[in-house]
């Protein structure tokens, strides 16, 4: 019976694995691409040596040098203020064990840092995902469905889109612009919210946290399941998307610069 | 063709146009992508300050935004159709060469409108100019599409050319083809670009004719000839580059010094 119960276990984390597979790889490097340009000289030398390479190539890498991570390691948990709960193991710790190891690099192994720093450029862009942020008695934050009127024939009938809230954020508006590289997502969101960087990049990991707890309970004010909504609110919906993958960007950057200051 | 006929054909091509996603994001990507290349140093610091973006940033803007109001008329305009004659059919005003043409003369007016009004007719025209040259977006009233099998997935000739992007260049990005596809000379380019989009309607008209006779009703595409499979990829990689230096040309005109 333990046995069984083991593999029931097993087969449910995977399956949760499986479904909290943050931004697509694109996503990770897009972020990489952005944060890269804005790492100052003397800390990308000091970035890259411990990588033993770019953090583009060093992205695609996490999972294989981050041992395994968790399912909770994928997760931002926020109370019902919306405050961090810190959890063992979540998003935030996680982001915060790997900025003190790096703090203290010269009494910690290579590994450990090269690791830590793998940790830090893949946590800080997936605690921007609105799939990642669970809010305590806000079970809409766990996903839910939702349909919208997709498209409308020459007689009038409707098509219906149905979409998963997770997954509208995971890839949706990645997908929207098959073909494109992460330079080409890059050098848009350059285009769009540059001069937004400086008040991004503000505060700390634990503040951020917040703003996407508050972020993520407004963009669930009047949800439901099975909720129809506008397709203009889907379309829009990007904006938002784009400027998260904007702050993650601006936002590890300007932390490796503390960091490695 | 008596009329009765006639009318149903024209419904049945208007009823698919709305069901349409041109060339799909990939093909649309592209376009635009490449478009951008050929363009004028002036063409495109204007392009970027009106749409705040790149042109293959918006390059798809038109399907994600064609069923909300006030852009829902703008469903209608994806398609193109011709006769027996390859004469194109524009009632209504539902013709892709038409509406590029209309977009086109609205911009030549740059100047004189708001920036809005130039922003909207600018993310028009770099889509139309991509369903001009879409096979699945020139409809006839005297043609019937056919299926196709890639793997296990049925593609009817609507989605089989929408998707063609994908079946040919399977996990290639935009700037990749830019990069081993783009090799057309400047005088190649000059002779491609001559007219109008109602003249390239035309000829599309004419040359998409060709995409009917590519393969056999339920082919599958694995088990081709490489010489057939070279053929479509040729089919499709020569609409996608017509539709990206047309484009190019049509901005680098609007735009000119």
């Amino acid at each position: 019976m333990k046995r069984i119960s083991r593999y029931i276990l097993l087969a449910a984390l995977l399956l949760n694995a499986g479904y909290v597979m943050a931004w697509p790889k694109i996503g990770h490097e897009t972020v990489a691409v952005l944060a890269s340009e804005q790492l100052q000289p003397a800390v990308r030398k000091q970035v890259e040596a411990i990588l033993g390479g770019d953090i583009i190539s060093a992205e695609a890498s996490f999972e294989a040098i981050c041992k395994q991570p968790s399912v909770e390691s994928y997760r931002l948990h926020l109370n019902e203020e919306l405050q961090p709960t810190g959890n063992e193991g979540d998003i935030l710790c996680q982001i915060e064990k790997y900025a003190d190891i790096l703090r203290n690099r010269t009494s910690n192994s290579d590994s450990l840092q090269c690791e830590a720093l793998c940790g830090l450029l893949h946590l800080v862009a997936d605690m921007h995902c609105i799939a990642y942020v669970h809010i305590a008695n806000e079970p809409l934050s766990e996903g839910f469905n939702f349909v919208y009127p997709k498209m409308t024939s020459i007689k009038g009938k409707v098509y219906i889109g149905k979409e998963n809230w997770h997954k509208l954020w995971y890839g949706r508006f990645f997908k929207a612009h098959l073909g494109f590289t992460p330079q080409m997502f890059a050098e848009n969101i350059v285009m769009a919210y540059a001069s937004q960087r400086d008040t991004y990049a503000k505060g700390s990991p634990r503040d951020w946290a917040t703003e996407m707890g508050s972020q993520t309970h407004s963009l669930l004010a009047g949800m439901s399941e099975g909720i129809e909504l506008p397709h203009k609110q889907v379309n829009l919906y990007e904006d938002i998307h784009e400027q998260n993958v904007a702050k993650a960007a601006y936002r590890l950057a300007a932390l490796l610069n503390e960091i490695f200051k | 063709m008596n009329t009765k006929l006639k009318t149903c054909l024209l419904a049945i091509l208007l009823f698919g146009a709305t069901n349409a996603y041109g060339w799909g994001t990939l093909g649309h990507t592209i376009i635009c992508h490449v478009a951008e290349q050929h363009l004028t140093p002036e063409a495109k610091q204007k392009c970027r300050h009106y749409l705040q973006r790149t042109l293959a940033y918006h390059a798809s803007w038109m399907d994600h935004w064609r069923n909300i109001p006030p852009y829902s008329e703008t469903s209608y305009w994806h398609c193109s159709n011709a006769d027996e004659n390859n004469k194109l059919i524009q009632d209504k005003g539902y013709c892709a060469a038409l509406q590029a043409d209309n977009c086109y003369k609205v911009l030549k007016g740059y100047r004189k409108l708001n920036d809005s009004v130039i922003e909207l007719n600018l993310k028009l025209l770099i889509h139309l100019v991509g369903d001009l040259h879409c096979p699945s977006h020139m409809g006839y009233t005297d043609m019937k599409g056919k299926a196709m099998y890639v793997g296990e997935r049925r593609y009817g000739w609507h989605s089989l050319w929408d998707s063609s992007p994908l079946i040919v260049h399977p996990d290639m990005s935009a700037e990749d083809f830019y990069q081993k596809v783009d090799k057309a000379t400047t005088k190649e380019i000059k002779k491609i670009c001559k007219g109008t989009a109602q003249h390239w309607g035309v000829e599309q008209a004419h040359k998409i004719r060709k995409g009917y006779t590519l393969f056999e009703r339920n082919a599958q595409y694995n088990d081709l000839p490489a010489d057939e499979k070279q053929a479509i990829t040729e089919f499709v990689d020569e609409n996608l580059l017509k539709a990206a230096y047309r484009l190019a040309y049509m901005l680098n005109t609007i735009f000119a010094k």
